[in-house]
């Protein structure tokens, strides 16, 4: 027998490991700050690229940076009016090549220096040296001139009516932090890390893949209500589970991803509220219009009749309005309805199929995002109705990079190696008109290998729409340019060269003490309008 | 010795431009575009992606790319990155000793831990404790690390409250100033108890999940070569000639398993330095792996690079110093 005094000697070195562990975790108490009245916590849904306004994804611009950076105009609900923020009022000539903004008075941005019509022309500088960003919004204005300090003139390179709505995209920076650290790249560097805008709130620090941390841009002209959060932590924590332990524990109070599995035990909680609000953002499977077989219109319409939202909606949770068409109908004016022509039937689809010569057997390349459950979700629960009229899907997943990289090279060159039928998209509503939707995504010139190009993945080109839609750009008045915009919607629906899916849902989930939070048509998922929120006492 | 150093590390020179003209060519295979990435992603129109693939020199022939790469390396610029915006340099000089800092935490722990418990079921073998032992080995190796890590969470964060959920130091605290980029060294040098304490107790949970890779591991490893060496006849004339079991142990038998363990436990942190990235993503530590991943989701060409000659340099360096501390050891080990 061999004796264990091996052992005998571990039993010190055990109590001091444990002595230690316990001295470990009880030290190093944080300073408690959730829970803090005056300070927000926010679990960020995406690490921001940069904090530079100029150089950053629109997203990225529209969600967080508009509570830093603000631009001269921004949107309200209703199509053609808009919000003075800080311009407070302007006007546009008669040909509609020039508009005048009276700019606000009394503005200063973060660091002391003024806002004035200077300042303007100096980010429109800005803008078109970088090219990133709002460039492609920022480029429609051919000159900026400096009337006088309080007002500055926008000349245009041609007119359009979705002008104004595109300069919610353009904000703007402190001249005087611009000229103190321009470097070699107009600022990019600097900008990229630090803030100096005219917003609620400004950088305090940001650790990268931890936290942004903001704090009460004290300069801000609106001032501040004494409810209003003195700080701001948005945290990085990219995995749902963190989120929601960490939500329930109070440690952040508005968590942006949440996996739809955890929502019915969230809304159970007293101490959560789960909003849901359905925005003006659309998924679609788009067809690729210009690829045999679909490009005979009686087999896109054989797909929509093929399309089972009832059966998609389920697995969402029943979280899935089905969209609209083309646009969002919000968007083409009150009260107006687009009838719902491509009812599930498959017996319909059948038909339409056999009628354009589509054989059993037939094989349709979808492309699937990498990392995107919906997407996934939807081209399946497509694949498995197809599978059912003997129409094969083959999926080929990819990055959206990828995917963008692909279907641009197939439509510059019809290279059969690169051939893709069908593919699932999101638009946002990042502009306030229904330009964005049915000319970015319809319009011949906005063809995706185009030097024009947009989002018109599928190849559409019609001339009678290309001429409603050119039309209705040009058209200022609200009401009749609507009428034309309609009209439009109409004829790519009969066309059909993309299934509209679903419109999006956020669900905002937040601690019940938060008050404030207000949701709009108008907005990004995930948007959030810090200076309107505080906690209850 | 020296000469047997100096010579690897010449080596590694040619090691790391290797690397350097693989990654590019593999990067420059993966489908995707970063002028696209660059330019601001979905929303940026077609001519603004042109002019992003100009500006960032995509448009030309790929060797003149890499030689301009080269170029540009040689004078100490790694290029900036497509997704953060920032100096290469800057995005590894704060990625690669968090991680670094995580992994050398995890090998620690799957070592003090690993090695006595490889030597317990040595010694023990055959006896329950020994099928207890390797029980909780195949267990170890098995479950996955993203499936632990949870679990570690729900159970000391949310249900016990003793340890953070993630990061890598609580996040009200500023970083201590940097020197080594390790959070724990970082303050103790700079003498901040709370700091240190921040940063040990966002330590402790992410390497223990990450360490029960290596833990089994390593046991099994010392478990094997203990055995191997127990059977010698030299160990059977130490035991004749009455010595002390735990001498027996200790002075003869480990000392000639060392080596392999040793090399073990090494290599180890290479691997685990390569395989972070789910523990990182779990505890939202921002350390290489999660960077890499990123860069190659987004095509970031000149982050790949920075990212692979870095790492295989630091590899490669592992690997000089596992061979001097071998040749140490047991000096019969030839180099």
């Amino acid at each position: 027998m061999h004796s264990w005094s091996v052992f005998d000697r571990r039993r010190p070195l055990v109590a001091v490991l444990a002595v230690a562990v316990l001295l470990v975790a009880g030290l190093g108490a944080a300073p408690a700050a959730h829970g803090q009245e005056k300070v927000l916590n926010i679990g960020l849904y995406i690490e921001p690229p940069s904090l530079d306004p100029h150089n950053t994804e629109l997203g990225t611009l529209i969600r967080e940076l508009a509570n830093i950076y603000e631009p001269l105009i921004d949107v309200r609900e209703k199509i053609g009016v808009y919000e003075p923020v800080l311009a407070t009022s302007w006007t546009a000539s008669d040909d509609s090549l020039a508009y005048t903004f009276k700019l606000r008075k009394g503005v200063k941005f973060s660091d002391g220096t003024d806002f004035n019509a200077e300042a303007v022309r100096v980010n429109y500088d800005r803008v078109m040296n970088i090219k990133r960003g709002p460039y492609a919004a920022v480029k429609q204005i051919k000159a900026v001139e400096v009337v006088d300090e309080g007002t500055v003139r926008f000349r245009v390179h041609k007119p359009s009516a979705a002008f104004l709505s595109t300069m919610r995209l353009f904000m703007m920076v402190s001249p005087a932090a611009l000229r103190a650290n321009a470097g070699t790249d107009f600022g990019q560097s600097w900008f990229n890390e630090r803030t100096a805008g005219t917003g609620a709130y400004k950088l305090d620090r940001w650790q990268r893949g931890s936290v942004v941390s903001l704090v009460k841009n004290d300069r801000h002209w609106r001032g501040f209500r004494p409810d209003n959060f003195d700080r701001v932590n948005m945290r990085i924590i990219l995995e749902a589970d963190s989120q929601r332990l960490l939500l329930e524990q109070g440690q952040i109070d508005i968590a942006q991803i949440i996996s739809i599995d955890a929502l019915p035990a969230l809304k159970r909680n007293p101490r959560i509220q789960v909003v849901e609000t359905e925005y003006a953002g659309q998924m679609y499977l788009l067809l690729n219009t210009a690829l045999s077989p679909l490009n005979d219109p009686r087999v896109r319409k054989a797909l929509a009749h093929a399309w089972n939202h009832d059966k998609y909606k389920a697995l969402r949770k029943g979280i899935a309005p089905r969209a609209d068409g083309p646009a969002p109908n919000v968007m083409l004016g009150e009260g107006y309805t687009l009838a719902n022509a491509y009812p599930f039937d498959l017996e319909r689809a059948r038909k339409l199929l056999a009628e354009a010569g589509v054989k059993p057997g037939t094989t349709l390349t979808a492309l699937v995002q990498k990392g995107d459950e919906q997407k996934r979700m939807l081209t399946e629960v497509f694949r498995d109705e197809l599978d059912g009229l003997g129409v094969k899907v083959d999926f080929v997943e990819a990055t959206w990079p990828a995917i963008f990289k692909r279907t641009t090279d197939w439509s510059a060159t019809k290279d059969p190696g690169l051939n893709w039928h069908v593919v699932a998209f999101y638009k946002s509503p990042d502009l306030w008109t229904p330009w964005t939707f049915l000319y970015r995504m319809f319009h011949t010139e906005t063809q995706v290998h185009k030097p024009s190009g947009q989002w018109n993945f599928v190849g559409y080109a019609n001339p009678a729409v290309d001429n409603l839609m050119d039309e209705a750009n040009l058209t200022m008045d609200p009401g009749k340019a609507s009428a034309l915009w309609r009209k439009a919607n109409g004829m790519i629906y009969a066309d059909m060269p993309a299934i509209p899916i679903e419109k999006m849902v956020e669900i905002a989930v937040l601690r019940s003490d938060i008050r404030g939070y207000k949701y709009h048509a108008y907005d990004n998922g995930r948007k959030l309008y810090l200076y309107d929120l505080s906690r209850a006492k | 010795m020296l000469l047997y150093v100096a010579r690897r590390l010449a080596a590694l020179a040619f090691v790391m431009l290797g690397m350097s003209l693989l990654m590019f060519v593999v990067a420059h295979a993966l489908p995707g575009d970063p002028a696209r990435v660059a330019a601001g992603g979905v929303e940026a129109t077609t001519e603004m992606v042109r002019i992003a693939r100009e500006q960032l020199g995509l448009d030309r022939p790929l060797a003149v790319q890499y030689l301009l790469y080269l170029g540009r390396t040689a004078r100490g610029d790694l290029g900036r990155s497509v997704v953060t915006r920032r100096r290469i340099a800057d995005d590894l000089l704060e990625f690669f000793p968090a991680t670094l800092e995580l992994t050398a935490a995890a090998v620690a722990f799957a070592g003090l831990l690993g090695v006595p418990l490889g030597i317990l079921s040595a010694v023990r073998r055959g006896r329950l404790s020994d099928h207890v032992s390797r029980l909780a080995f195949l267990f170890g190796i098995s479950m996955p690390v993203f499936w632990l890590g949870l679990v570690a969470i729900l159970v000391f964060y949310a249900v016990l409250g003793l340890l953070p959920a993630g990061g890598r130091i609580d996040y009200l605290l500023t970083p201590p100033p940097h020197v080594t980029g390790f959070y724990t060294a970082d303050s103790l040098l700079a003498g901040d108890g709370q700091r240190l304490a921040s940063a040990l107790r966002h330590l402790v949970l992410p390497a223990l999940v990450l360490s029960t890779v290596s833990l089994a591991f390593i046991a099994r490893m010392t478990r094997s070569c203990l055995l191997e060496v127990l059977g010698e006849d030299y160990v059977r004339t130490a035991r004749a000639k009455g010595l002390r079991e735990a001498l027996v142990i200790y002075k003869h038998a480990l000392r000639n398993a060392a080596v392999p363990i040793l090399v073990t436990i090494g290599l180890q942190l290479g691997t685990l330095m390569g395989g972070a990235v789910l523990t990182e993503t779990i505890f939202t530590w921002p350390g290489i792996g999660t960077y890499a991943v990123s860069a190659v989701e987004n095509q970031d060409y000149p982050a790949l690079m920075g990212f692979a000659v870095t790492f295989s340099f630091l590899y490669a360096l592992l690997n000089v110093v596992v061979d001097v501390l071998a040749y140490r050891l047991n000096p019969r080990v030839s180099v």
